[in-house]
């Protein structure tokens, strides 16, 4: 029992630190605006919408 | 006015110039102290909570493939990073709660376009209880039908998309002008233009309503929307004129015609009937937001404002306009957000290190597309006390299901109409846009006006003489920004943020209270 409990603060304790990282160094939109959007637009550039006025 | 020193000693980041590289986000969060630093940790995973639930809609990935606008919305806690800074105590948490709710009601909407939309989750029962309805509208004439959705489409497309990232509207302004629009009219129509010629918004809806408001290139978009609606789309659209001198009596019947027409439209069309004790529900709602509204207007006059910024702007936008009364969640926010408001009074908490000027911000704003008035607050100590957008609802409307207030219900439902964000006071004369703002600023014991001036925006600019005559003639300091809305190509951050420095150092000749953030790297950022 203890050695579950001790587990899994374990597991929340990395977790908590990881999610941190991510949040404090800004590394989740960094990763979007630099690697994700990037691809969303060459995508979108290379689509042919039906232009009409 | 004197000085006022904030005796709190502020835990955390001292230079928020740090936190600023040239890159498209900041260059790390901000350190706010342990407490303070926590709190906006849970509520930056509660964020992504929020997009994750978005993300399992129904038509999601269809759409983030098949929209350029979506893509944006991955970066929604940049757009809170912006409208955070510096914030400590009550006023984070008055912030979060605030723009945690407008996030949540955009998020409900993207969710309900891509749901309705024929191209993505085509869902064809949804989407015929849905009505499209303009960014700029109030959705007053709504509040009766609870049955029906007021389907916002320009808002996730356009308008919130700019709060995110500042470039998200120049792809769109290209689009409208190589079809011959011209570049000098407001960037935020011709962006809705452009949208509708390059065929990017949601398909969805049984059918339309369009209004004239706010200004006349919001007319001129509404045109080629409209066309692309019902030629090729099938979707019948109403236009509803609200009349422009709206302080004058003689209109009101016809504004209260107008609003009787819409709602005949509405049913016509989708088939739904008209429900008083919705109404009458929603009416309740809306004057308690007024209430509410006008209790944080009472307290930022005060030498302790609390409830300030582009986030104060915001929450009202969509409070009155894209809820207008019909959602019972917003009391239970404007709940809290009163809570954290009093508290802060209370504890006579300051929102920065220190207050040199009380200011009004006037004119066209392009304030949510940058972190300006927080700006102003950390590096020159101007508190920016209300904006023009935030001026709006004055009164309380009938609530009570009589005979005599059925009618009068009509008449109400036009007054919110006529008074809609921005409208109200670009809208009706000199009256509601120069005199009105010198009486709020003795309200509101104003020192300084920071007047936005949006040069595409031909409904300000024949003021100018007026506002600076009489700025003069009252001894209120009066700063002129320039800017072009959404088309940063125009005016860059650091261009609108030089016009203020240029005020504060050569007319005020002060020192600002932060130069890490005078200036600042960030034009090319998000």
């Amino acid at each position: 029992m203890i050695r579950i409990l001790i587990v899994t603060a374990v597991v929340i304790a990395v977790l908590f630190a990881l999610l941190f990282c991510i949040y404090f160094f800004n590394l989740d939109m960094k990763f979007i605006v630099n690697v994700v959007a990037p691809l969303f637009e060459k995508h979108y550039d290379n689509r042919k919408n039906d232009q009409y006025v | 006015m004197d000085v006022m020193k904030n005796e709190k000693i502020r835990k955390g980041d001292a230079s928020l110039g740090v936190l600023y590289d040239s890159g498209k986000v900041r260059r790390r969060r901000e350190w706010r102290g342990f407490k303070d630093t926590l709190y906006d940790f849970g509520q930056w995973l509660k964020l992504w909570g929020i997009m994750i639930n978005v993300s399992l809609g129904r038509g999601f990935f269809k759409g983030l493939f098949r929209y350029r606008w979506m893509v944006n919305y991955l970066a929604v806690p940049h757009m809170i990073d912006k409208f955070t800074i510096g914030q400590r105590d009550e006023a984070l948490r008055i912030t979060h709660t605030a723009i945690g709710y407008v996030v949540k009601d955009v998020a409900l909407t993207i969710k309900r376009c891509l749901r309705a939309d024929s191209r993505s989750g085509n869902d064809v029962k949804f989407s015929d209880r849905c009505v499209l309805v303009d960014e700029n509208a109030m959705t007053s004439f709504l509040m009766g039908f609870p049955d029906l959705i007021a389907l916002q489409r320009e808002v996730p497309t356009m308008f919130s998309a700019n709060l995110i990232n500042q470039d998200s509207a120049v792809h769109y302004i290209d689009v409208a002008q190589t079809f011959g629009i011209p570049g000098d009219v407001c960037p935020m129509p011709e962006t809705e233009a452009g949208i509708s010629i390059e065929d990017d918004f949601v398909v969805a809806g049984k059918c339309a309503v369009q209004v004239n408001t706010t200004c006349d290139g919001s007319m001129m978009g509404n045109g080629i929307i409209a066309k692309r609606l019902e030629k090729q789309y099938h979707i019948p659209t109403f236009q509803m004129a609200a009349p422009l001198r709206h302080r004058s009596e003689d209109v009101q019947t016809y504004a209260a015609e107008e609003i009787k027409a819409a709602i005949a439209f509405i049913e016509e069309h989708t088939g739904a009937r008209w429900n008083w004790d919705a109404y009458f529900a929603a009416a309740k709602r809306v004057n308690n937001t007024t209430r509410n509204r006008l209790e944080w207007l009472d307290i930022n006059s005060t030498p302790y404002p609390q409830f300030v910024g582009a986030v104060f702007s915001l929450y009202n936008d969509t409070n009155y306009m894209g809820n207008c009364g019909r959602s019972p969640e917003f009391p239970l926010i404007d709940e809290k957000i009163m809570k954290l408001v009093r508290r802060g009074y209370e504890k006579k908490s300051m929102l920065c290190r220190e207050y040199r000027h009380r200011c009004l911000v006037w004119g066209v704003q392009p304030q949510y597309v940058i972190d300006m008035l927080y700006w102003m607050m950390e590096c020159w100590g101007v508190v920016p006390l209300t904006d023009m957008l935030s001026m709006v609802i004055e009164r309380e409307i009938a609530e009570e299901d009589t005979p005599e207030n059925r009618e009068q219900a009509y008449y109400d439902m036009a007054y919110l109409s006529e008074n809609m964000i921005m409208r109200n006071h670009t809208h009706g004369g000199y009256e509601v846009l120069v005199d009105q703002l010198w009486e709020y600023c003795e309200k509101m014991n104003a020192d300084m006006v920071m007047m936005w001036e949006h040069i595409s925006c031909k409904a300000l600019t024949a003021m100018h003489g007026q506002f600076e005559e009489q700025a003069r003639a009252r001894g209120i300091r009066l700063v002129w920004v320039s800017h072009d809305l959404c088309d940063p190509r125009i005016y860059s951050r650091q261009a609108i943020r030089d016009q203020f420095n240029r005020y504060m150092r050569t007319v005020m000749r002060e020192e600002p209270v932060d130069p890490s953030l005078e200036v600042l790297p960030d034009d090319e950022a998000w």
